[in-house]
């Protein structure tokens, strides 16, 4: 590459970058600053207010993320382990669909199926395994969000897992087979421990996408009682137009997603 | 970076400008519609559609923002902006907003003081044209329709509805969880029963919406508040008035705070439970118009005001508001009324009669105690 | 590797896990299904009342089909800007020539790191002042956050997989790097351009949270139309809307399931 090729491909790349300064870096860099400013004055003020109202819903949201994660990888090891020593094509295909299922389709797909008069209730009472016209309650409060951020999630785990799994040597499978191990135990002794790194990966990333979860709740909460972050950063925001508390709480949400930026920086500088 | 900022807009533009072939017509009337579908429905099906046979070469191209009150606030924001840069002409022609945001778009001088010039000016009466959330919005405001918040009830299960607060107190305790409305982040049919309920509570219905604003006054709000805390445990929050109206229907709750337009649209469509009937209770429950306004530099500003004249225009009010989406009437009802079907005008008072509204529709409170109701809800209910 | 044996257990956990599986990911897709033809559907009737296509007719026509042909329109240009921006960048990561490397690479996977709502509220604001809100150059440009990311990653491992050698080859005979680079190395990575391209396309078409914020209140997609028809309890219009938003991606999928790599996909969890 001469010199003047270089320049010319440096030039061409730097579109890209300049368009990501302008939507991403400048707009993360203004809500950094505009979290400590209040009608033109620099001010603890924004955080004063996310601490008098929203602090139980930073718990919350940090409660419903790690039940999420914690039910994301339950199912997943299990299944990728599942997957890994008894490889089931057709199965394994079927869960990777929801990867392909927008998360604000997944969250009326979600409301639909489990809200209290929805197809779920409908379903179990035709077959006779609740008395018919019961209403499960499982779409309302943290339990359905839960179980629809999971069921979005678990496609993603479960094929970096079977990636990961996959990885991992024959040889040491078959020693465990030769020990008597069964598939749990091969699962947890085996791939669980050999893929630590990938699996602390997905963790990390999995727990941030949660914590920063927006569409999936907007169209499963209801009107009482906890929300998590990003709604009431949207309400702060959307309906009364109050960008320095919506930006405080965006600063809290980038505090939270740290252990996600430094996972991915690093497989950046790798 | 002014040079980056620019080259871009520019890359952007031309690319998306080729890619659209820009195709325009002669005059297009830009009109904006914070609500729901429905009402985004009966612009560009029938009130556009009308409007552009009588007028050829006129099209109107009306767009939703959404639902609640942040679509109104986008509508603002959007206009607002467009205002502070000095940019002229504005590109919206038309707009449908909350009041909360006609009344602030009022305030600062956003908008065209059309009301005079039109034909049908003289219709537009009753004291929520005149002033709104304490702001002077007379001749700058149409309601396309009125929007009365009551309390729906299903006959099945509950023989006598409430006549008042009180009672529907006394209810919800003997019936826990059969009464619903959406909090205050899913629409303002939930805004408006916490509103009616701080009136109930602390009785300074006067004061709270005509003033003055006084901070002294917030330990009583608080109060309210508190005592709606107590109130809400045994309460269905939902997710907004749709979500009221489809846990009605369904029978999950027997009793929710709706908007009567959504109920009756419900009702048209065939998906509703005809036995629902809206109630009006004492000491009353607000009620909310939805404005049109023209901003004051509007493209087609002139279209617009035909506009929004065609959508007073009485014969057009009873209808496609009345007859065809079941809606009161937005402007005077005295000359609407006589024009309405029979049948429509039964359906549109089953349950909520016209004297009713005279006695128990309400105005909101000022901005002032608003913003103070709704902080100390988030913060006390939650 | 032994072949398990098939014991009875393992073959009742085995059709229970498959049972579990189908009910667990169809479930919630069906009921979809079930409520776009659902033209009188009232509890606690296990199905519908009356079935009918009213609700997918009205899709084709109105402002579900509007939004549907701008979401299109915005999705395609959206896809050709990204990628031609993102070749560049993509083939000098490829072969380690990029100015700054790794802190050039950082903006370039940050923005799958960040929650993306508040950055989104604070760009609306920014866009508000550049009259860039509530156009469609504005939905684009957010667009591109996720569209340039996508294509940057998609397109390095692509360029990556493609030897040195080839190029070093033709550079030995006289071809200028650019030369080569049109010549021989975007021709050999043609697959993984059209795989980014599409990743890139399927996600603006879904995009949601920058296209209600950016886009109101004049841009409405697919998305943020199905989002309001479901909050309105519109159930059959919205089911009707999220069926056409799930179709396109899981055609690929079907179709492309051997060359995504998991990589690409991985991207797809921050939808």
């Amino acid at each position: 590459m001469n010199r003047w090729e270089r320049w010319g491909w440096t030039l061409a790349a730097l579109p890209a970058v300049l368009v990501l300064l302008v939507t991403f870096g400048l707009p993360l860099a203004q809500s950094l600053a505009a979290s400590f400013v209040r009608d033109g004055r620099p001010t603890l003020e924004n955080y004063a207010l996310v601490y008098r109202l929203y602090r139980q819903d930073v718990l919350y949201t940090l409660g419903v993320a790690a039940a999420g994660v914690l039910l994301t990888f339950a199912c997943g090891i299990h299944l990728a382990g599942y997957f890994r020593l008894r490889a089931w094509p057709w199965v394994e295909f079927l869960l990777k669909v929801p990867l392909f299922v927008p998360f604000v389709v997944t969250g009326h797909a979600m409301r639909v199926f489990l809200q209290p008069s929805g197809t779920l209730s409908l379903a179990l009472g035709a077959l006779g395994l609740v008395a018919p016209g019961t209403r499960l309650g499982l779409g309302e409060g943290w339990l359905g969000l839960v179980l629809a951020l999971t069921w979005k999630h678990l496609a993603l785990v479960v094929l970096l897992l079977v990636g990961a799994f996959r990885a991992v040597d024959d040889s040491y499978l078959e020693a465990a087979q030769g020990f008597g191990a069964g598939y749990l135990r091969q699962t947890w002794a085996v791939l669980v421990p050999m893929s630590a790194t990938p699996l602390a990966l997905a963790c990390v990333l999995t727990l941030t996408s949660m914590l920063g979860s927006f569409s999936i709740p907007l169209l499963m909460s209801r009107g009482s009682g906890p929300q998590m972050l990003m709604i009431d950063l949207y309400y702060r925001f959307g309906q009364h137009g109050d960008f320095g508390v919506a930006s405080a709480l965006g600063v809290i949400s980038y505090v939270l997603a740290s252990g996600a930026v430094y996972a991915y920086l690093r497989s950046v500088a790798r | 970076m002014w040079w980056t900022r620019g080259a871009l807009v520019v890359v952007v533009w031309v690319v998306a400008l080729v890619g659209l072939g820009a195709a325009q017509s002669r005059a297009t009337l830009q009109v904006a519609i914070a609500a729901d579908v429905n009402v985004v429905e009966a612009h560009n099906n029938y009130l556009g559609v009308a409007f552009a046979r009588n007028n050829p070469g006129v099209t109107v191209h009306a767009v939703g923002t959404g639902t609640g009150e942040a679509a109104s606030r986008a509508v603002y924001t959007k206009i607002k902006a467009q205002a502070d840069a000095g940019r002229r002409p504005w590109d919206l022609d038309v707009a449908l907003v909350s009041m909360r945001y006609a009344a602030q778009m009022v305030r600062e001088r956003l908008l065209y003081r059309f009301v005079p010039q039109m034909q049908f000016g003289r219709y537009v009466v009753g004291p929520d044209t005149e002033r709104a959330f304490g702001v002077e919005v007379k001749g700058y405001v149409v309601p396309m329709f009125k929007n009365q918040i009551a309390i729906a009830y299903n006959p099945t299960f509950v023989q006598r509805p409430p006549r008042s607060f009180a009672e529907l107190e006394a209810w919800v305790r003997a019936n826990p969880r059969r009464f619903g409305y959406n909090g205050i982040k899913g629409g303002v049919s939930g805004i408006g029963f916490v509103m009616a309920w701080v009136y109930y509570k602390t009785g300074r219905y006067e004061l709270l919406t005509q003033g003055p604003y006084d901070r002294k006054h917030d330990p009583i709000i608080r109060q309210a508040l508190e005592q709606l805390r107590e109130f809400n445990r045994n309460v269905v929050l939902t997710s907004g008035n749709a979500g009221t109206l489809d846990a009605l229907n369904r029978g999950e709750i027997w009793m929710g705070a709706v908007w009567v337009d959504q109920l009756v649209a419900w009702k048209n469509e065939g998906r509703m439970n005809p036995d629902i009937t809206p109630v009006l209770i004492a000491p009353g429950l607000p009620i909310y118009p939805l404005y049109l306004v023209v901003p004051r530099e509007a493209a087609n500003r002139d279209w617009g005001v035909r506009y929004v004249d065609f959508v007073a225009n009485p014969q057009i009010q009873a209808k496609v508001i009345v007859e065809q989406f079941g809606w009161y009437p937005g402007i005077d009802p005295d000359r609407v009324m006589p024009l309405v079907s029979p049948q429509a005008r039964a359906l549109l008072f089953k349950g909520v009669t016209p004297q009713d509204l005279a006695r128990y529709s309400l105005q909101m409170p000022l901005g002032e105690y608003y913003d103070a109701i709704l902080l100390a809800y988030e913060e006390i209910v939650r | 590797m032994r072949s398990p044996s098939p014991s009875l257990l393992g073959l009742v956990g085995r059709a229970a896990l498959g049972a579990l599986v189908l009910v667990a990911v169809v479930g919630p897709l069906l009921s979809l299904g079930l409520w776009s033809v659902a033209e009188r559907w009232h509890w606690p009737a296990p199905f519908p009342q009356q079935v009918g296509m009213k609700y997918w007719s009205r899709m084709l026509q109105g402002d579900p089909l509007r939004a549907l042909t701008r979401g299109v329109t915005i999705a395609s240009v959206t896809t050709v800007l990204a990628l031609a921006m993102a070749v560049p960048v993509a083939y000098l990561a490829a072969r380690r020539r990029l100015p700054a490397g790794p802190l050039a690479l950082a903006l370039f996977i940050l923005p799958q790191a960040f929650p993306q709502l508040p950055v989104f509220a604070s760009a609306t604001v920014l866009f508000y002042r550049w009259n860039l809100a509530g156009t469609v150059p504005g939905v684009v440009l957010i667009h591109l956050v996720g569209g340039l990311v996508y294509a940057v990653w998609t397109l390095t491992a692509a360029f990556r997989s493609i030897g040195p050698e080839l190029e070093e080859a033709a550079q030995n005979l006289g071809a200028s790097t650019t030369r080569t680079f049109f010549r021989v190395t975007l021709p050999l990575a043609m697959p993984g351009v059209v795989a980014s391209a599409i990743l890139v396309f399927l996600h603006s078409l879904d995009e949601f949270n920058g296209t209600l914020l950016v886009g109101a209140p004049y841009v409405t997609t697919l998305p943020v139309y199905m989002y309001t028809a479901s909050l309105g309890y519109e159930l059959q219009i919205a089911s009707v809307t999220a069926l056409v938003l799930m179709v396109p991606g899981v055609v690929l999928l079907l179709l492309l399931e051997r060359f995504l790599r998991a990589e690409y996909l991985a991207f797809f969890g921050h939808l």
